[in-house]
């Protein structure tokens, strides 16, 4: 009984914590989405429902679109890259694991939009690799244009994630003991085979959590689109930002919360199913 | 003004503040709009002014664009009267509004004219007495009564700027000083012309092009300028106000582009003889920043202060020397013309150019909705 008080206890920091960081901003963008605005630009509080009807005029839905193919794209590139990644330094790193993880981990240190921008410098019509291909006898005019292209876009966004799939697909393989792949060998298991049927479900659960962390914020992400995109490049959250932007708030309001019910739905449904595919093959 | 300055350095402040800082800002002004009523509309407009002396009272909480104004010229103001001027910036409009509405006791801030014009009917700054001002007599006779503020009672013009093209005349050839050059040329040059990403800019150059008012509010008129701009789309390397880089980096031939920029620009390139910026005979979309004294300011008497101090022709010299704008002052227009327009006659901004050009106004209420859907079209198509 009392080590029960003392959890709920621990728990009120937070439990606080939500509340006031979510709960309460949270609550603050519905009810400027159902506002106006003064001459100002400051919320009026009311009662506009139209905010929303205007959220749900088709010719947003290739932006929703876009976002959708975007963030899946980008997870998917992710998993491809990360999970070998992970897979690596989990069974041949060693005494170095947590060094490697480290060094996954280190670029993060810098500022993201300095690291974008170096992307700049890297891909520019006339950055390093046009550079190089030029010195390698390619003609340089034109130049390759890699900048402004929606594929700029998703591996700016790869490259912004990638550590949030590395990380929890890491764990789960350190968690797994490697006799279980030894078993399935001897069990006759060709590599594909054990890997299939013994690694990756055992993995599942970080897979799952990998792909939650890239798939949601890469929805809704707008500086990756707005530094490296172009005009065919145009997400969500630069719509977002651009209402914000030109001091449409509550419109930019709506807009989030449909965005968060949207993206709350997709998780709970994601959730559920694997849940049950990890209790399957647990 | 930042739509140009902010990027001088390149965009990376611009997205760094104007997207990051905007989303934790945002959120921040939310909450502040949410908990306390902001600290304007002390008294009604008729209520008696309550004039600042000009006299220090303080150390300077100064609010603007980065990199608008001569830091020298800052250094100046503080060694002469032993004060500190706290410099904070911001990246755009909206950003430096949702501050000013939340609260925090700025004692100078820089607004374009619209958003002047918004803050005095919003009885949102302090009045200023010209009296108070040795050199009010620098400031041209229009701006002693501004359309955006009558009577000049709360604002100090600071600089004035037009939106143009500026193109590479090494690469470009066909300019012919119209909006349509745009349009005939985007086929020729695709992949190579940025368009400004800023609706008011774009959509209301669509506008003018096609003859009609640059602010319109009529629904028809906005869907046709932007089923314009959505014709050259698929010729275009992009949307940006990033319009210094773009032209620096070489990936833009064409830019849409602040004047102010393309000065930039030029000192930053080592071919600066290519570049070349000409404003369009339908219509030549022009505007000036001010300075003010907001409401809440704690320090007023500091901030008049330093108004009179940056219209002191030497200050608005060595101002105008470091920001490339021509400064609404005499002498900061003579330093203007004297420094950068003698030397790159295409970047010449009179006085008299700048009152007969096309203001853009902000729109706001179910016109901004407007505005805003037609220009989400214009992007996400």
């Amino acid at each position: 009984m009392t080590a029960n008080r003392l959890w709920r206890l621990l728990l009120l920091p937070g439990g606080l914590w939500l509340v006031l960081l979510f709960v309460v901003p949270f609550g603050v963008v519905i009810a400027v989405s159902l506002g106006t605005t003064d001459i100002l630009g400051r919320p009026v509080y009311g009662w506009h429902p139209e905010n929303y009807t205007a959220v749900f005029d088709p010719i947003f839905l290739p932006v929703l679109l876009r976002s959708a193919v975007f963030a899946i794209a980008t997870t998917v590139l992710c998993l491809l890259i990360g999970y070998p990644v992970a897979y690596m330094i989990a069974r041949y790193g060693g005494r170095y694991r947590n060094l490697l993880v480290v060094l996954i981990i280190l670029p993060w240190f810098a500022d993201y939009l300095v690291r974008i921008y170096a992307w700049f410098v890297i891909l520019g019509d006339q950055g390093i690799v046009n550079g190089l291909l030029h010195l390698a006898g390619l003609p340089g005019t034109p130049p390759i244009i890699f900048l402004n292209t929606p594929m700029s876009v998703i591996g700016g966004l790869v490259y912004d994630y990638l550590p949030y799939m590395v990380l929890p697909i890491y764990a789960a393989l350190e968690r797994m003991d490697p006799a279980l792949i030894e078993a399935g060998k001897d069990l006759y298991g060709s590599p594909a085979r054990t890997f299939w049927h013994v690694t990756w479900p055992y993995t599942l659960s970080g897979v799952i959590a990998g792909a939650v962390l890239v798939g949601l914020p890469a929805v809704g992400d707008f500086a990756t689109a707005q530094i490296l995109g172009g005009p065919k490049t145009y997400m969500i959250g630069n719509l977002i930002q651009d209402s914000i932007n030109t001091g449409d708030w509550p419109f930019g309001a709506a807009l989030t919360v449909v965005l968060m019910a949207i993206l709350s739905l997709i998780m709970l449904l994601y959730i559920r199913s694997a849940s049950r595919q990890v209790q399957a093959l647990g | 003004m930042a739509r140009r300055i902010w990027e001088q350095e390149v965009g990376r402040r611009e997205i760094l503040r104007g997207g990051v800082g905007l989303a934790l800002g945002g959120s921040a002004a939310l909450l502040a709009a949410c908990g306390g009523s902001p600290t304007t509309t002390a008294a009604g407009p008729s209520a008696t002014p309550n004039y600042p002396k000009a006299q220090i009272d303080g150390d300077l909480e100064w609010f603007n664009w980065t990199q608008y104004l001569s830091p020298d010229v800052i250094a100046g103001f503080e060694k002469q009267y032993g004060v500190k001027v706290n410099q904070h910036n911001f990246d755009n409009m909206q950003d430096m509004m949702s501050k000013l509405n939340s609260g925090i006791a700025y004692d100078i801030t820089f607004p374009t004219m619209d958003f002047v014009y918004r803050l005095v009917q919003a009885n949102a700054l302090l009045p200023i007495d010209h009296t108070q001002l040795q050199n009010w007599k620098e400031v041209p006779t229009y701006f002693n009564n501004p359309w955006y503020d009558p009577n000049a009672l709360y604002s100090v013009p600071y600089a004035i700027w037009t939106t143009g093209i500026c193109w590479r005349n090494d690469i470009v050839s066909g300019m012919t000083g119209s909006w349509n050059d745009l349009w005939t040329l985007a086929p020729k040059y695709n992949g190579k012309i940025f368009l400004l990403d800023d609706f008011q800019e774009t959509l209301g150059m669509s506008l003018v092009r096609l003859g009609l008012d640059i602010n319109s509010t009529k629904a028809g008129d906005v869907e046709y300028a932007a089923n314009e701009v959505l014709k050259i789309k698929p010729d275009l390397r992009g949307f940006s106000t990033d319009d210094i880089t773009n032209l620096v980096n070489g990936s833009a031939a064409i830019h849409h582009a602040w004047s102010g920029d393309v000065y930039q620009v030029i000192q930053q390139v080592n071919n600066p003889q290519v570049f070349q910026y000409e404003t369009c005979k339908e219509g030549v979309p022009t505007g000036n920043d001010t300075m003010v004294i907001p409401r809440a300011a704690q320090h007023p008497g500091t901030a008049l202060k330093f108004i009179d101090w940056m219209l002191a022709p030497a200050n608005a010299t060595t101002n105008v020397k470091y920001f490339g704008y021509p400064q609404v002052t005499n002498t900061g227009l003579k330093a203007y013309q004297d420094n950068v327009a003698s030397q790159y006659p295409f970047l010449a901004l009179s006085l008299d150019q700048a009152l007969h050009g096309l203001r853009e106004i902000v729109p706001i209420g179910s016109t901004l909705r407007l505005w805003n859907q037609e220009w989400t079209k214009v992007k996400a198509g």
